[in-house]
């Protein structure tokens, strides 16, 4: 869910930016630690954002009644680790603002955050935490890809409460407001998005093992 | 091709300077966000409205890209507004169940407030993506101290972009002549079949490129002969006293809450 170009006020748009900014520099460096060591790293992750933009910008038919398109956080984190997704989701949502007009410019920091450090951190973790827990392969991806996005949405609600506190109920009661809002749309779009991640990245470990075996390279986490 | 893209790329004022274009964009941009009234940002609207049409795109394509966030901005606006349970100082009122629905009037200033600064901040941006193509921005980032290797990134992805986009319109094509959207059954096995082989065929491209341009030497940078521009004096003093002057309006208006 992006929140829109001027939605923010001035102070929070620049906030959100500075909370960004170090997730997106430590996820450059260690990108280009990576790429000293295996240079065609650099043409992956700019084919990865560019696939990751392209799907969004399909107008598939829609799977659950409102307009759905995969966000493909979810397995760009469990492929690519959340670090370097920082960066690609970033570039993504750039473009997105840029050739789609999703999102904007001031709300990049805030979008970033949202959709690029949090979603891909939540789904990395639960990937992880499946994994050592001995979930099977199926379950800790939907988990991962579900939690990633609905954190995501949860962030936004957080960041759009922040910005405009309910003038009677407060925070709290803008919290609620927002989430209950967007929850419409955002449940079940984390729940396609899960079941559409186990499917293809079931697909992808059927079909291309040694791809997937490659990209390890990027400290993700498939093994 | 996209079409914010194809618009950006022909346009009457795609020959002007990216930095006079940015310019204005950025400081419009800037005073949408620090105004409180309706006043600076409908006057930033207009002017950019002006220029698009100016540009040479037509006011459907416009009208268009205006609705893509209106489903957010109705929704966003009308949360902002409303509150549950508010006291008695309200304008409307819904009962829903036990609880009250209701606007209050600061939540209905917030509202207001927050509807005209994204209007005229969403027109801003549309000026400068409309009549910017993407690689001029490129080429204006690499001026300024921008962190060269996210420049990198951002080349390759819009580089790769069009390719892919082709690609998935092709396959949709060909799923559709088979039927394959024809049910939400086979939509959803489509669209798996979509993203599984988009994913695929992404990694072999990846693979491809690099050997091709490592082939010519490619190293750090991609290197792009770009056309000669030159920022007309007249075009930047335009550009940067109007938006000044919008940035000095909106914190007068700013200051006296008018």
């Amino acid at each position: 869910m992006h929140i829109m170009e001027g939605y923010l006020p001035l102070n929070h748009a620049v906030g959100w930016t500075v909370v960004s900014a170090p997730f997106v520099i430590h996820g450059l460096r260690s990108i280009s630690k990576n790429i000293r060591n295996k240079p065609e790293t650099k043409m992956l992750l700019g084919v990865a954002g560019a696939f990751a933009f392209v799907l969004s910008a399909l107008k598939l038919p829609s799977v659950s009644g409102s307009c759905s398109h995969p966000t493909g956080t979810g397995l760009g984190a469990v492929l690519f680790g959340p670090t370097t997704m920082s960066v690609v989701g970033l570039v993504v949502l750039l473009f997105q603002a840029l050739l789609l007009a999703h999102g904007g410019l001031t709300t990049l920091g805030a979008n970033t955050f949202s959709m690029a450090v949090v979603g891909p951190f939540v789904a990395y973790g639960v990937y992880q935490a499946g994994k050592r827990t001995g979930l099977s392969p199926g379950v800790s991806i939907f988990l991962a890809a579900a939690l990633g996005n609905l954190m995501t949405y949860v962030t936004t609600s957080f960041q759009l409460a922040l910005a405009f506190p309910d003038p009677v109920n407060g925070f709290t009661g803008s919290l609620i407001k927002f989430g209950t809002v967007f929850a419409f749309t955002q449940i079940p779009l984390a729940i396609s998005e899960g079941l559409l991640t186990v499917i293809v990245f079931g697909a992808l470990s059927r079909y291309s093992f040694k791809e997937m075996q490659d990209l390890n390279v990027l400290g993700g986490g498939c093994k | 091709m996209l079409l914010i893209d194809r618009y950006a790329w022909a346009n009457k004022l795609r020959t002007r300077h990216p930095a006079e274009k940015g310019c204005l964009a950025l400081f419009c941009l800037t005073a949408c966000l620090l105004a409180d009234s309706a006043g600076v940002p409908l006057m930033i609207m207009s002017v950019m409205t002006l220029l698009v049409l100016g540009a040479g795109i037509p006011l459907r394509v416009y009208g268009g890209l205006l609705s893509v966030p209106a489903i957010f901005l109705v929704c966003g606006v009308l949360t902002i507004a409303f509150s549950v349970d508010p006291p008695d100082a309200y304008l409307v009122k819904l009962f829903v169940g036990s609880h009250t629905i209701g606007m209050t009037e600061a939540g209905f200033n917030q509202a207001a407030q927050t509807f005209w600064r994204t209007l005229g901040a969403v027109s801003c941006l549309y000026f400068l993506v409309l009549t910017t193509p993407v690689t001029d921005i490129f080429a204006s980032l690499e001026r300024i101290p921008f962190p060269s290797l996210l420049l990198e990134v951002m080349i390759l992805v819009y580089g790769s972009i069009a390719v892919l986009m082709d690609s998935a319109g092709k396959i949709i094509l060909s799923q559709s002549s088979r039927l394959g959207y024809n049910s939400p059954r086979s939509t959803y096995r489509s669209v798996i079949w979509l993203v599984t082989n988009l994913f695929l065929y992404s990694l072999r491209r990846s693979a491809e490129m690099h050997l091709a341009l490592s082939s010519r030497g490619y190293e750090e940078k991609i290197r792009f002969v770009q056309p000669e521009k030159k920022v007309t004096p007249a075009g930047m003093f335009i550009a940067a006293s109007s938006g000044l002057f919008f940035i000095y309006l909106a914190l007068q208006t700013g200051v006296k809450g008018l």
